[in-house]
């Protein structure tokens, strides 16, 4: 699978999900574009969608920890969904599950 | 017993390359999904902090992969040249990051810890760091999994 983010927006809130590896390569890839969306965004809610991802390290820990300090900044929040695996492994391990919900069901859609 | 070394240009796109090479190498110990997941993570920290730690960018240094199973153990080396690690405790330290402009979690020592059954790093400034990680295979090569 390539590795990819695709955005969108419901109703309520900017949707991205992220589609293969989450690296050092792919976060710092990913970064800029992410930061001006969120910032141009006006929802009150951002939820990434982790259900297409296949291997996740520290860095896409910290993506989310930056994220999650940006929105922080402006009153918004950041949800997590989709986690399974190893993804959702790494997260508890990082202990991220403590400042960052997490939805059960990820009934985002994706964009095309 | 199987070795395997090699040795790559500190590019952040080896990084992917580095574990995919790994994964294939344990492939014959019949690894859970899991424990292959493992190995992939812990060898794309330690490599990742060769690459922007130790070379700081400097892509021409290199960094080298040795892997070695025994029965149902992986031995992993990944060693640099770069500048070294100046406090080993404090880099250990969960969200210790001397790069805060890379938005990089500071968790990549904490993850490997967790993941691996023995970790041990060895750094001198200014000549390098080698990290040396042992992790045995729950299964094994007997597992049908």
């Amino acid at each position: 699978m390539q590795n990819e983010m695709k955005i969108s927006e419901t109703e309520d809130a900017l949707v991205v999900f992220f589609y293969g590896d989450l690296d050092h390569e792919t976060t710092l890839r990913y970064r800029d574009h992410l930061v001006s969306c969120i910032e141009e965004s006006h929802q009150p809610s951002v939820i990434f969608n982790f259900k297409h991802v296949h291997f996740i390290d520290s860095s896409g820990i910290g993506m989310v920890l930056g994220r999650y300090n940006q929105l922080v900044k402006s009153q918004r929040r950041l949800y997590l969904s989709g986690l399974h695996g190893s993804v959702y492994k790494l997260f508890d391990l990082t202990g991220l599950f403590k400042i960052i919900q997490c939805l059960d069901e990820d009934k985002e859609v994706e964009a095309k | 017993m199987n070795r395997m070394e090699m040795h790559f240009d500190a590019r952040i796109e080896n990084e992917a390359f580095a574990r995919t090479v790994a994964a294939s190498f344990i492939a014959p110990l019949n690894p859970t999904m899991d424990e292959l997941i493992e190995v992939k993570t812990i060898i794309s920290e330690a490599v990742a902090n060769a690459i922007i730690h130790g070379y700081n960018g400097q892509s021409e240094g290199q960094v080298y992969l040795r892997l070695e199973t025994l029965d149902h153990e992986l031995h992993i080396e990944v060693e640099d040249y770069g500048v070294g690690i100046q406090d080993i405790n404090q880099a250990c330290q969960p969200l210790y990051t001397t790069r805060q402009d890379l938005e990089r979690s500071g968790m990549g020592m904490t993850i490997m810890d967790s993941l691996s059954d023995q970790m041990q790093i060895e750094s001198i400034p200014e000549q390098g760091t080698k990290l040396v990680i042992s992790k045995r295979f729950k299964h094994g090569s007997d597992s049908q999994a």
